[in-house]
This record gives C-alpha cells, structure tokens and sequence, in this order.
C-alpha cells in the first residue's frame, strides 16, 4: 500500500515535469462562425433537437437526470468563445456523458449549432418592458423576497439565488413565476416530508435525493440527510412554499419583472 | 497520470461501530468563528482548514483508530469525483458536511456520514487558461458560513456553505498573463489569505489579504521586491519583472506573535540560471509577514539562485519545542532541496538544517543556513544527475507533527 502510493507520487511528480517541459496544449481549431445567419440557426435548431435534446432537452434547458447542463444562458463552463464550442460538439468532454457530435456531420452543421446555441441567450435589448427595473429593485426590498432569495450573497437560502436570474427567465416566465408560483416546480424546490421512526417528522425543500438517500433544508436553512430506510414513510409535496404576489399591482410585478430581467451576469 | 486519477475515489473508512458526527441525520453545521478556527484542534471531529489548526499541525486528535485496529476497517462509502483529473484536495470536514474540491475548480458538499451530496459548486472558466501541471485545486476555507476558493481562471470566490450559492468573484490577476491559483485560503481573522501560482509563465508572485465579507483587497505583498525595494539587486537587470516566486500552498499563522507564515516557489525560469544572476530573493524562501498588514517581518531563503526547480512549497508546521535545553517557538520544514530546517520562527534565525533524503549538490550548509554548493551542478546541455530530482526531496505533500511522539513524519523520495 505505502509502496504503490510512493510510486504514485513519483509518477504525479514525473508528469508535472513533463507537461511542464512540453508547454500548454493549445486547439488547433481557432476560427470565426462562418454560418450565423438566420437560417444557419434554423438548421442548427433541427439538428440540436435530432441529436442533442434527448440529454439537454428539446428546448436545450438541460436536464437535471442527465447532467447536461442547460444551454440558454449564455454561460458556459467549457465554450467560452465560438470556437471553445465549436470543439465540444465537434470532441465531446472527455470523460463526461458529452459525447462529440457524429464523424459524419459536416463543420458547417457544427457551425450552425453553435449559432443556434448562442442564438438562444436573451438578449434584454429584443425586449420592450413596459416596467422600470428601479422600481422593481424597491419592490423587491418591501416584499420580504429576500428572506428566501438570495441575490449576489445577500438573502435567504429557501429559494432559488436570483443574482443572474435574468439570463435563466425571458419576462414572461418571470411573470409567471410571481404570479403562479406552482405552475413549474422544479423537484429541487418540492418540499420533502420525512417521518421518521421515532415518531417526529422533519421536513424542508429537497436539496438531493438518489434511491437509498434524501437531503433537505428546513425552514430554519438547517441541512439534514436521511437514509430512507430508517424513516418510516416519505411525502412530496410538488406545490411551491413561495407565495403568489396577489397584494402586489399590476404595474408592480412589470417593475419586478423588469428588475429580475436586469439581473444578469455583466460578461 | 490519467490511471492514477481514474481509480482515485474518495473513500471514508470506518470501524463497524463508528459513532457519526450527527447521529440523528441533523441539524447540522454551525457557524465557523474565528474564536473556533483559533481552537480548532478542540475540535478533533472537525477539520476546520487545510492543515487542520492554524499552527499548521495537521495532527488528528482523534482516538479510535490506532495501530491494533486499524486493520479491521471496513469500507462505508465511496464518493466518486466526476472528472477525471489532479486530485491533490484536502476536505474539510464541518460538522457532518464534508467540503472537497475538485478539478476543475468545483467544490461539493456531502453529509459525512454517508458520502451523498447536499449541493455542488461548479465554476465558469475561460477556455484560455494557462496551467503548468493539471487542472487542480486543493481545497476551501471557512469562515462563518462562507467557503473560500482559489479558481484556475486566478480569481478568489466565496460560496456560501449551505447553498453553494456564490456571493461574491473577485479577480486575483489576469489568467491571461499566466496567473492561476490552486491552493486552499487561510483565514486570519476576518481575512482571506490566499496565494497565485504560475511561476512558469512569467508572472511576479504575490500573497494577498481579501476581506472575508466583501472581497475587497485589504493588501498584497509581493515575493519580489520591486526597484525600490531591498532584494531588488538580487535580479539581473529587469528578470525580477518575470522571476515567478509564487504562492501555491497554504502557510500558517501564529496568533500570538501575528505572524503569517507562507513559502515560496522557484524562481523563474526554472533551469536557466543565467538570466536571472544573483539570490534571487524571495524565491524558495519561507516569509513571514505583519498578520495586519503583510509587512514582510523576516524571511529565510532555503535555496538562493535556484536552478533545479526546489519551490519552497511544503506547509509550514509551527510548534514549540526544547531546543538546547530551552523552549523555542520554532518552524519546522522538510524542503524541497532535500534538506530539513528548524527555524526560530518569531524571528527566522536558523537552528538545525540537516539532509532527510539523498542530495548531492550541497556540501552542507553554513551557520546561517545557506547551502554550500558543490560546484558545476548546474543543468547543461549534455546532462547532470542531480540529487534530488527536480520532484525534489519532497514535494508539496503535508508533513504532519505529533505533539505526543514529538516526531515530524513527512513523505519523501529517495532513490534505493
Ligand atoms: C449523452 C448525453 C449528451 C448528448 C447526446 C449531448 N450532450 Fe452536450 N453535454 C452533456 C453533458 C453531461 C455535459 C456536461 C459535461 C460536463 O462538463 O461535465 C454536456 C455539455 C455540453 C456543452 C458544454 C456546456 C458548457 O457549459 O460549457 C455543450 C456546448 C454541449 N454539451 C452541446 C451539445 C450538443 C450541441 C450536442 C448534440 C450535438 C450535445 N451536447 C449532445 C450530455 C450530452
Ligand atoms: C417563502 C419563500 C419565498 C418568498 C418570500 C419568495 N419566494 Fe420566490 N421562490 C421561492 C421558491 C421556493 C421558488 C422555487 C419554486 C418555484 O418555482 O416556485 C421561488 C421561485 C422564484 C422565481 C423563479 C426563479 C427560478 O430560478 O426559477 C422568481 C423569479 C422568484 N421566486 C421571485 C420572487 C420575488 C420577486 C419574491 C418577492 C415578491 C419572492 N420570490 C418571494 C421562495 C420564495
């Protein structure tokens, strides 16, 4: 054991010289979308659905089962530029469940599915609000949303963080969420009522959850993790503990919708 | 390299009957104060920072586990990393939630007892990023309820430890010129202590102070000094502009003096010495600075005018000890350059430096610890074999000191 761990190490310090002999990688592949006009993203629209929304989903929102992230925010993690992107459709992520594209598609049809992607990060100058994001911000404060949201680390933990919230919800979906909250839950907000053996129950918003396990946040934002094999039974409750802004006005919920849609990585 | 990072799980091993942080599945974690960090070592079922207590120990307090048992461990849970990358973190562990990072620059929280996930932290990055050696990071600090982490891209983030929600991002220096950072934070009361790397490409190193609330910069210290400076002459012409001397592991503090304590890496560029005539100060060196201000308060350079890549990257243990029939508050190191050292550590002065691994560039040292080269070592163009290799004695893996053997126990590479 101590053996195979020394040997380890050497190695480890082996390749550290060797990559630092050998320099940095850099992508072959540095160039301009040469495909970005409207039809380029329709096209690109149809094969992103054909082969890649059966794990980022049809409307590439991304999929929480299947890891792929969602693909609308104009943020990502490994294609920061067009061509970043260009090469992980065209490669893949090694050693993740992004597998590149088929051999047999064209770069012109990876080109368009890079339009189609960046295509989909909204952008606040295509929209015409009727509210004023200022307003909003003062709406905000009165309404105790931040006993539950969170916006750059100010805030409560029992809601969604809002800080880039303008760049995950077009204006309507904003709207929506304030005034129906329980119209589209995500199962990460469902509230999760475990009762355990003992008698008591405990309950909180589902923070993670796989077949044997179950981790929540109550109410009091305190983490607790259970083996559901020692709790007696399990509830889901699917409806969500926000309110519906029914004492806000009309022009309110513009102002707020306005000022969430404003909230978006400064890039 | 990849083998070896593809059967690297994160395993915790318990005895049948363990007794677990939280027995009734929660509430759990409690706010980190600094009056917890300063006392962390009452702590034994906790690993509050990256070498456990602020003196750097990494000392488990913990008894269950001993040499008559440990041999009737048995596997409780795994947790798999799910990229394939350096795994080279230390987690903390805060009552029952277990912190680990992860290549790239991510972090989860787990419930310790069972390995299953509350939240992850994943952080956005450039694709233009320039590492030497892997994509990496080392761990997180804790403060109040807020983790801190070094990202690849240099910037400093604070994420929230109960949500993994980001609270604040600030940016280091730009990863464009070759800044990256890997290494966890120290805490030193309501601030962020926390160090770059990239001494391969050409940056100037530097330790940073950032305010734990808002990450706002309270100062920087560089570990070259500029025109102005004394230590500046040790450069060639302008090589200090470029002379690396980073930061990439985590230092300690001593409460009572107010001293930071944190090594340095090599000067840059590594092997090619002529560039860069001189000692070339504060490469390879072990700093302390003002823990108010990052004054630089004394320092000693283990390996002047290095050429061998021998960073000074090992924790820093902080003990006091009988030294010639007197306590001393003293710094122990196991260096890179396979010699080990005992520093006075309030004022830097050198007490023992004796070799722990096979080295031959080094007649010895003098009396002030300055090693006394044996000549034409140098790297050239036909080959010199050197010892210790440029992995070094030992490299950036943590020592550890037991107050009850009184023994420095460190990992080490000696050819048989
Ligand atoms: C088998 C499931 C799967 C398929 C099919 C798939 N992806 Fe992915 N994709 C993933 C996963 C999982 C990730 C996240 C990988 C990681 O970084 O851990 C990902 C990541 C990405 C990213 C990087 C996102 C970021 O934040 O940087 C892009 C872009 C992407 N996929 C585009 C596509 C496109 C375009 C297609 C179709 C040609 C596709 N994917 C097909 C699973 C899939
Ligand atoms: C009692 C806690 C609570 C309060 C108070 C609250 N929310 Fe929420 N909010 C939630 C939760 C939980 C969700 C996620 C479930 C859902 O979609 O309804 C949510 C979702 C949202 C979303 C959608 C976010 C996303 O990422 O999908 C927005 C926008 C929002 N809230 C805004 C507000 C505003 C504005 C207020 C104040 C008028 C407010 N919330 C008050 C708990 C709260």
């Amino acid at each position: 054991m101590r053996k195979v761990l020394f040997v380890g190490l050497s190695q480890a310090a082996l390749v550290a010289a060797l990559v630092l002999v050998a320099g940095p990688a850099t992508p072959a592949r540095a160039q301009e979308n040469p495909f970005d006009t409207l039809i380029d993203v329709r096209m690109g629209e149809r094969v992103f659905r054909a082969q890649c929304g059966r794990c980022h989903g049809r409307d590439a929102r991304g999929n929480d089962e299947t890891g792929a992230p969602d693909l609308t925010t104009g943020q990502f993690a490994r294609a920061s530029t067009d061509a970043g992107m260009f090469s992980v459709i065209r490669d893949g992520i090694e050693n993740t469940a992004m597998i590149g594209i088929s051999p047999r598609a064209s770069d012109q049809t990876v080109w368009q599915i890079v339009s189609y992607i960046n295509s989909l990060n909204l952008d606040p100058g295509d929209y015409d609000l009727p509210g004023d994001a200022a307003r909003g911000e003062q709406v905000y404060a009165g309404a105790d949303c931040s006993s539950c949201h969170m916006i750059g680390g100010e805030g409560g933990r029992t809601g969604p963080d809002l800080s880039t919230v303008g760049s995950r919800l077009d204006p309507d979906e904003l709207a929506s969420s304030l005034t129906d909250p329980d119209a589209e839950v995500a199962p990460r907000w469902w509230t999760v009522r475990v009762n355990r053996a003992d008698g008591s129950t405990v309950e909180g918003l589902r923070m993670n959850e796989d077949t044997f396990t179950v981790r929540i946040m109550d109410s009091d934002e305190n983490l607790w993790s259970f083996m559901k094999s020692d709790a007696r039974s399990l509830e889901r409750i699917k409806t969500s503990t926000m309110p519906a802004a029914e004492n806000l006005t009309g022009s309110e919920v513009d102002d707020l919708v306005a000022y969430l849609f404003s909230l978006r990585r400064e890039s | 390299m990849k083998r070896l990072a593809t059967v690297f799980v994160l395993t915790a091993l318990a005895l049948p009957a363990a007794v677990t942080a939280q027995d009734d599945g929660g509430p759990s974690l409690r706010p980190v104060t600094w009056e917890r960090l300063l006392n962390a070592a009452d702590e034994p079922e906790n690993w509050l920072m990256y070498s456990g207590t602020l003196d750097s120990k990494r000392y488990s307090g913990l008894e269950q586990i001993h040499n008559r048992n440990v041999g009737n461990l048995e596997l409780k849970w795994a947790y798999q990393i799910p990229e394939i990358d350096r795994a080279e973190t230390t987690p903390l562990v805060v009552d029952g939630v277990m912190f680990v990072t992860e290549a790239p620059s991510n972090v989860v929280a787990l419930d310790a007892a069972t390995g299953r996930q509350y939240w992850r932290y994943n952080h956005e990055l450039p694709d233009d990023l320039r590492i030497c050696c892997g994509r990496n990071n080392r761990g997180v600090a804790i403060l109040g309820e807020t983790l801190f982490m070094s990202t690849l891209d240099a910037h400093t983030v604070a994420i929230d430890a109960r949500t993994g929600n980001l609270v604040w991002n600030t940016e280091t220096a730009p990863h464009a010129s070759g800044y990256s950072k890997t290494a966890a934070p120290l805490i030193v009361k309501d601030q962020v202590i926390t160090g770059i790397a990239g001494g391969e490409y050409g940056i100037r190193g530097f330790l940073d102070s950032y305010d734990a609330a808002s990450g706002a910069r309270n100062w920087r210290t560089y570990t070259i000094p500029g025109p102005d400076e004394p230590g500046n002459q040790t450069w060639l012409g302008e090589s200090w502009r470029t002379g690396g001397s980073p930061t990439w592991i985590t230092g300690a503090y001593d409460p009572d003096l107010d001293l930071v304590y944190w090594g340095t890496g090599n000067p840059g560029p590594d092997w090619n010495g002529e560039v860069r005539l001189g000692d070339n100060l504060y490469s390879d060196s072990v700093l302390a600075l003002d823990g108010e201000n990052g004054n630089l308060e004394w320092y000693f350079q283990f390996t002047p005018h290095d050429i061998h890549d021998w960073d000074a990257i090992q924790v820093p243990i902080l003990g006091d000890i009988r030294y010639e029939g007197e306590m001393r508050r003293v710094m122990m190191w196991a260096n890179r350059n396979a010699f080990y050292y005992t520093l006075d550590r309030e004022t830097g002065e050198f007490l023992v430096g004796k070799p722990y691994a096979l080295q031959t560039w080094a007649e010895g040292l003098d009396e002030n610890g300055r090693p006394i080269r044996v000549p034409n070592m140098e790297p050239s163009p036909e080959g010199k074999l050197v010892s210790p290799t440029i992995g070094g004695g030992t490299n950036w893996w943590s020592p550890t000191f037991s107050p009850r053997t009184g023994l420095y126990y460190v990992n080490l590479l000696h050819p048989r």
